[in-house]
């Protein structure tokens, strides 16, 4: 054979061996302990720098060649499937399947044999991959015994193909490439920090980085007197309130609020979080209610008000603030009540909801809803008509004028008052006069800042916001 | 036949929903309300009535199904063990897994249950 | 409802090819009982064609793989389609089920 020959042939064997699909299988016996540490999504999402974990695989898969790829989990999260889709946003066509927790990875590979019958990649177990997007893995699949193998204590890397057996795949040299256990929050805490200190360039990670050590996200608002020191990475619709120090090492998820003063250094604020006034935080993962720390991985659930709090408990009412929104009420009545009423003739869109007051008990209220496009109900929605014809319950203390947004009477309801501290209903909501979307997630969060920053002139402001929001 | 109402509404609702998912959800949901007012309600009558509307606007789907029986408490039904899987009880489950809003109503003699589905919006990264 | 039987070797295979729902489930189950009856029990049911699945389909599920078990038989899946295979990991019947990409190895794990 001559030397071209021999050249197309080894070039045909790399194609022959390049995975052309991945196997990504996370069994809940190797993740599940992470879900008694921050109760949420599944394992898999857990952000890493702001990434979900299975992101990184299915880039790392990308970057070896696949087209396609399936996940396998026997507690599979419809998360992952809303975050992933059919894998067009990567260009990739991704396939899920379920296993039974008592399923090998044999079993698993027999289960998915009409999906595993080219090479496939195979991504078992919960682990980190470290990789960089600017290596080439084209001879990934190749023996090479003398490299370690990449596999750790809870994961590993093998490679199937269709009459071989299974078969761990072993390092490159003077590659980055390697498999890093999950087997406490404390290694996922170090391999975030290494990211951003380190290796952030090694990977596709989400925000805006025109400089070296600084991601953000988008609808950031930071105030004027934020310090901001780098390494640093901010999720999209973050709020940093005045005096806050950020950084170095800090990596702040999606909608989060800082509130005033705090500070946050080498430190992990995961999604949805809001992190109270005055705080230092250190070396900790803060997820809802609850900080972890990262040197022990104990976690501390913070019962101070100005931090997201499990605990329930029934908002005092001010006696000033009581007679200042019923005054208002009473103008409001006065000068809305006969236009009010006209619309509601016109309308005739009344419904009756039960809703929880402030006290936990029930009450019933009959509103309108103006949700068409019709002349007559944006007419009625500008007017504020909606709000005026709840007014009888403020002027009856059953409603504040000026509160959260009231939560219904239902088992989901009583859950979130459960959770809520401060809850106080009222008929103009702060998350409403901000303009945030119902049902969206940063909508608790901002009625939860609110409670926690309540104002008398923040309430004349929730007011005249809506009022404009709605012109 | 109360299945394929579900299946025949749905294709109308498909045609300016373009989400399969969404609109397969709501074919099974649509089924299932109406199997069980055949199956528990009607009072097991062959020519009894049941009543199904069907409201779309610009963010929303409500589906109402109505029987005409006693009144039942709907809150009692409880979601099935899914570690032990019965054998039945999978209906009122599927319908608050799916739907946003499952709710109950008594009204003259007929039992209302009102199925709500706030249209899927298309985020955009 | 359009369902097709077929021996491959001591396994059944039964393809559920329409609307698996409350109409339907009785011949399912008439189905399971003669095949348990005669004696034949590996079943692998394809789904390949399944275009409905509804609450009383999993309960017929449910009921003929727990009176197979009893007996030293099973029951396996194979080529859920995206009309099944969200409402199976709804209700979790991917933990008591074997769920298979194919017929073929769904016929042959039974050996």
């Amino acid at each position: 054979m001559t030397g071209n020959s021999l050249s197309l042939v080894a070039q045909q064997k790399i194609e022959e061996w390049r995975p052309m699909k991945a196997l990504i299988v996370m069994d809940e016996a190797r993740c599940g302990w992470l879900r008694g540490v921050i109760q949420n999504n599944h394992p898999g999402m857990m952000p890493f720098c702001n990434k979900p974990l299975l992101e990184y695989l299915l880039d790392f898969s990308i970057l070896c060649g696949c087209e396609q790829l399936r996940f396998v989990m026997d507690e599979p999260g419809d998360e992952i499937e809303d975050y992933f889709d059919n894998g067009s946003k990567w260009g990739i066509s991704i396939s899920y399947a379920s296993s039974r927790a008592s399923d090998t990875l044999e079993d698993i590979l027999e289960k998915n044999s009409t999906f595993c019958d080219e090479p496939t990649l195979i991504i078992d177990g919960f682990c980190f991959i470290g990789y960089s997007k600017n290596e080439d893995y084209d001879s990934l699949s190749d023996h090479r015994p003398e490299e370690p193998q990449l596999r750790c204590g809870s994961g590993q890397m093998l490679i199937h193909q269709h009459g071989e057996p299974l078969r761990v795949l072993h390092g490159l040299a003077e590659s980055r490439l390697e498999v890093l256990p999950l087997e406490a929050i404390g290694d996922c805490y170090d391999i975030s920090m290494h990211i951003l200190d380190s290796t952030s360039g090694e990977y596709v990670l989400p925000g805006y980085n025109n400089e070296a050590g600084v991601f953000i996200g988008r609808n950031v608002t930071i105030s004027k007197s934020t310090t901001i020191t780098k390494p640093v990475m901010l999720g999209n619709n973050v709020q940093l309130q005045e005096n806050t120090v950020i950084g170095p090492g800090a990596i702040i998820g999606s909608n989060v609020i800082v509130d005033t003063g705090t500070s946050i250094e080498k430190s992990i604020i995961i999604n949805n979080s809001y992190v109270g006034t005055e705080l230092k935080i250190k070396k900790k993962i803060i997820h809802s209610t609850v900080a972890i720390s990262a040197e022990t991985g104990t976690s501390i659930r913070f019962v101070d008000d100005h931090l997201l709090s499990g605990l329930k408990q029934c908002a005092p009412r001010k006696m000033p603030r009581l007679i200042v929104h019923w005054v208002l009420a009473c103008l409001f009545f006065v000068s809305g009540i006969i236009p009010a009423l006209l619309f509601q003739l016109l309308l005739k869109k009344r419904e009756t909801h039960t809703i929880l007051r402030h006290n936990g008990k029930s009450l019933s209220i009959a509103s309108l809803q103006l949700s068409s496009n019709s002349l007559v109900e944006q007419l009625a929605r500008i007017f504020l008509v909606d709000k005026v014809m709840l007014l009888p319950h403020v002027l009856s203390g059953r409603l504040d004028l000026v509160g959260n947004k009231p939560f219904p009477a239902t088992p989901d309801g009583e859950k979130q008052y459960a959770d809520f501290n401060n809850y106080l209903p009222g008929i103009f909501s702060f998350s409403e006069s901000q303009s945030i979307e119902e049902g969206d997630f940063q909508e608790e969060i901002a009625e939860r800042y609110f409670s926690a920053n309540r104002r008398f002139w923040g309430d004349l402001q929730v007011i005249i916001k809506t009022f404009t929001t709605r012109w | 036949m109360a299945a394929n109402m579900g299946a025949l509404i749905c294709q109308d609702v498909g045609e300016s929903v373009k989400d399969p998912d969404f609109v397969n959800s709501l074919q099974l949901v649509v089924s299932e309300a109406c199997t069980n007012a055949v199956k528990h309600g009607a009072n097991s009558h062959k020519d009894a009535e049941i009543i199904l509307q069907v409201m779309l606007d610009e963010q929303t789907l409500i589906i109402t199904v109505k029987d005409c029986n006693c009144a039942f408490d709907f809150s009692a039904i409880c979601e099935p063990d899914l570690e032990n899987h019965p054998e039945n009880g999978y209906g009122v489950f599927l319908m608050r897994t799916l739907m946003d809003e499952v709710k109950y109503v008594h009204q003259d003699g007929w039992n209302c249950i009102t199925l709500v589905k706030h249209k899927p919006c298309y985020r955009q990264e | 409802m359009d369902m097709k039987v077929e021996q491959s070797g001591d396994v059944t295979i039964v393809a559920i090819n329409d609307r698996f729902e409350a109409a339907t489930a009785d011949e399912y189950r008439t189905t399971m009982y003669d095949l348990a009856e005669k004696g034949h029990l590996k079943v692998v049911l394809d789904f390949g064609k399944t275009a409905f699945i509804d609450s009383s389909a999993l309960g017929s599920l449910v009921s003929s793989v727990r009176k197979f078990r009893q007996h030293e038989g099973d029951i396996k899946f194979a080529c859920m389609n995206e009309q099944v295979r969200p409402l199976v990991k709804i209700v979790r019947l991917h933990r008591i089920f074997d769920i298979f990409d194919s017929v073929d190895t769904a016929v042959s794990s039974f050996s």
